[in-house]
């Protein structure tokens, strides 16, 4: 996550710190990402309307949702917590950050085996559901361990008040997963 | 080791341990474990992890995160274009020798199915062949186009040209190259896998139920998207933030604001290729249902995604090489680049409109009717903003001590040539034209005019141009010219003839004609033999030079951008400090204008 390049970034034109120059790339990144679920509801939309078959369970859908909010809070306080030099704050809201996604993916495996008898993935509306929401889980996947990796960096010491930008990458990237998925709620749980 | 091999071992690792574990799951699940798909599948996506770990991801990022001293790859010599090597200049070298090699492989591609097309009737390949070396030529054509230029004067040049010691992520940069190994892998390997026939668009349900071949197509699409987004974010990151001082917007060199507006395109646009390779991938290999009718899925649809990226990414292929082309025309005029901010701003339209213009090529596909007007219109909308950009380049030239070196005779070439792409194109986007013109060779005249004769025009011009600083040699300047005036004329004869064919007849996509088409044909082979031939000039100029060419000059031609105020080639971080910009790059002829300190 960090990219210490050649160090003296702050002479250029505008006078970009290299921390600032982190936090536009994976800017970047993200509004890239955000382009790949937008091909998932261009699909769906273009496809199938807002066709909704039978068995859509919106208020698990509710559920999940209030898990993966709940959890970009905790996410928010880690990296306020190293702001302030708590180390030990970091390390408690990270745990928790991961606990909550990890049983977010369990939901959503429950979730998958009641689909499949509804709408299965060979039918198209099943198609979507499972290939978006199996996009989803890959992020949120990946998001626990780029976390985890933050949280063994943390134990380490590798962060303090002033330099986190680990924290922050993670943080922020965890923030995305969680606000895309409330893109995919309202495609294929709402609408 | 080399980092190549220690990535091609973990890669095969990875590839065993997903093919493993899908066969497991799918033991579990009670089916049948040992089908090819869903193991070559998993298998690919393991690998592609393990390649990119071993051949040098392991040893920068892992092993910083895991709190260990990182490993960089320092070598010298040829030895340092093996490895994962963050140096943009390298970089840069390393996208030039894959993707020249890909596009001669694909041009040699070509000339077999001109062999097969000099008689109307059967030689040399049965129909179903001639489609799968027509789609291997038209897939590897499309990835030389899309990532060459970017890739290999992108990587080297932005940072030059804007005064930086390196780009935003050099880490990142080199991870955009060694991305691309498995994808050539893929596509070496496919035809031993039954090749693929459905074209370089691979339309379902033809696509879903065609040989496994297909599959390596579909993730070799996936894997350069991949690069493509990563080499982006580094891109418009590097050109955001990493000026010289006093280089401001209105003084960024016009290439620089090519694959500034390229990054945009490719930033975005790619993840909804990337999407509906996967989705093609899923309706094989796990029953989705995604595109197949069979199961109640949307072909159509497909189009719609495939298109939302792949009409960008013509603009992908043709914008950098605009780029090359202002550049080239100011500095060999000797004029101040005309209308600099309406070029400019002509790049900037051209990408926008760019994401509203994808179904003129569904004409005739069936969708919706309604869609056909206001495709049309935006369409024709796009001329305008690429107008800008053309005027531009005239009125650099208006008046200009114009001096006829090779890298200006291939801008030249290119205006020309692109001018035709362009006429041919209005006519295709019209949609009454469009109903008869869609797959005839017309099409296959127009668009090998914009991205031959414009992007790949653009492309050597570059390389001609930048040879020197590359490589610190300088080339033939009497071989080069040859090669431009045998390129260029037998371009023009290959191809304007075939727009001609489109209009009497003959399909694209087909290893037959009409019999009375065939005296045109034999000529629009032997057009296209001399064509292929030029390039064996090309190629010996390039290697000759390279190894015993004069030595080059800092600055041969007198440009006055920042690449060109370093000795050629540029030592390792660029510059001996960060220059300081005093005005815009092209005041040739005002009376003491400095671009910058140095």
């Amino acid at each position: 996550m960090s990219e210490h390049g050649h160090g003296h970034a702050a002479v250029y034109e505008g006078g970009y710190t290299r921390l600032q120059i982190n936090r536009m790339g994976l800017w970047f990144f993200i509004i890239s990402e955000a382009f790949m679920f937008l091909a998932l509801h261009f699909y769906r939309f273009l496809a199938l309307g807002t066709y909704k078959p039978e068995g859509v369970n919106v208020i698990l859908g509710l559920f999940l949702t209030a898990i993966l909010l709940a959890s970009s809070v905790f996410a928010s306080q880690a990296e306020k917590a190293i702001a302030r030099g708590d180390q030990k704050g970091l390390e408690r809201n990270l745990l928790i950050t991961m606990g909550l996604g990890l049983f977010f993916v369990l939901m959503v495996v429950y979730e998958w085996s009641v689909a499949f008898a509804h709408f299965p993935p060979s039918t198209p509306f099943g198609s979507i559901f499972f290939l978006t929401t199996g996009t989803h889980v890959l992020h949120l996947l990946s998001g626990i361990v780029i976390l985890a990796l933050v949280y063994l960096a943390a134990r380490r010491g590798a962060y303090s008040a002033e330099s986190h930008w680990g924290v922050t990458a993670g943080v922020l990237y965890w923030h995305f997963v969680d606000v895309v998925w409330l893109s995919v709620f309202l495609s294929l749980y709402v609408l | 080791m080399l980092p190549v091999f220690r990535g091609l071992l973990w890669g095969l690792i990875g590839f065993a341990i997903g093919a493993l574990l899908t066969a497991l799951v799918r033991i579990a699940l009670g089916m049948e474990p040992w089908v090819f798909g869903p193991l070559f599948f998993v298998g690919y996506l393991f690998g592609l992890a393990g390649w990119l770990l071993g051949v040098g991801v392991w040893d920068t990022w892992m092993r910083e995160f895991l709190g260990m001293e990182p490993r960089p790859y320092k070598e010298e010599g040829w030895r340092r274009y093996f490895g994962f090597n963050t140096d943009h200049k390298v970089i840069g070298i390393q996208y030039g020798v894959t993707f020249i090699g890909m596009f001669l492989l694909a041009g040699l591609l070509a000339m077999a199915m001109r062999i097969e097309l000099m008689r109307p009737g059967r030689d040399i390949f049965d129909f179903a062949t001639y489609n799968r070396v027509m789609s291997m030529h038209g897939f590897l054509m499309v990835l030389v186009a899309v990532t060459a230029v970017p890739g290999m004067f992108g990587n080297y040049f932005v940072p030059l040209m804007i005064g930086a010691d390196d780009m935003a992520f050099p880490r990142m940069n080199a991870l955009s190259y060694w991305i691309w190994p498995p994808a050539a892998i893929l596509l070496l390997l496919s035809p031993f896998f039954g090749g693929w026939d459905s074209g370089w668009t691979a339309y379902p349900p033809l696509a879903i139920t065609n040989e496994p071949g297909q599959m390596f197509y579909n993730l070799a699409f996936f894997t350069g998207g991949l690069s493509s987004v990563v080499g982006s974010v580094n891109f418009l990151t590097t050109i955001i933030t990493m000026r010289a001082p006093g280089m401001t917007w209105g003084r960024v060199p016009i290439f620089v604001w090519s694959i500034f507006m390229t990054s945009i395109m490719s930033l975005t646009a790619t993840q909804f290729v990337g999407v509906a390779m996967i989705m093609t991938v899923l309706d094989r290999v796990a029953q989705t249902a995604f595109f197949d009718p069979a199961r109640g899925g949307y072909p159509l649809i497909y189009q719609h995604v495939f298109w939302f990226y792949s009409h960008p990414a013509v603009y992908v292929m043709i914008m950098p090489s605009w780029g090359i082309m202002l550049e080239i025309l100011a500095h060999f005029a000797r004029k101040p680049l005309f209308a600099y901010r309406w070029a400019v701003a002509g790049m900037a339209g051209v990408t926008a409109l760019s994401f509203t213009v994808w179904a003129h090529h569904m004409f005739t596909s069936g969708m919706p009717e309604t869609l056909h007007v206001p495709f049309m219109a935006t369409t024709e909308a796009i001329s305008v903003p690429t107008g800008l950009i053309f005027l531009a380049a005239l009125g650099t030239l208006w008046r200009g001590k114009l001096r006829f070196k090779t890298p200006m005779l291939f801008a030249l070439g290119m205006l020309f040539n692109f001018l035709i792409g362009g006429l041919t194109g209005v006519f295709n986007s019209d949609l009454p034209a469009d109903m008869h013109l869609h797959d005839t060779f017309w099409v296959v005249s127009h668009f090998h005019y914009t991205i031959l004769g414009g992007g790949i025009f653009g492309l050597i011009a570059g390389i001609y141009y930048w040879f020197p600083k590359m490589t610190g040699r300088m080339y033939n300047e009497a071989l080069g010219r040859l090669h431009f005036w045998l390129m260029f004329i037998f371009f023009n004869l290959t191809f304007f003839p075939m727009a001609w064919l489109g209009l009497h007849g003959m399909n694209r996509r087909i290893g037959d004609y009409p019999p009375d088409l065939a005296g045109m044909n034999m000529f629009v082979s032997m057009a296209a033999f001399i064509l292929g031939a030029s390039f064996l000039i090309f190629v010996y100029n390039l290697v000759v030079s390279w190894i015993r060419g004069p030595v080059a000059e800092a600055n041969p031609w007198g440009a006055r951008t920042l690449e060109w105020a370093t000795p050629s080639p540029p030592p390792e971080h660029n510059f001996p400090r960060v220059p300081e910009v005093l005005s815009g790059p092209y005041d040739y002829g005002v009376p003491g204008a400095v671009h910058a300190k140095v």
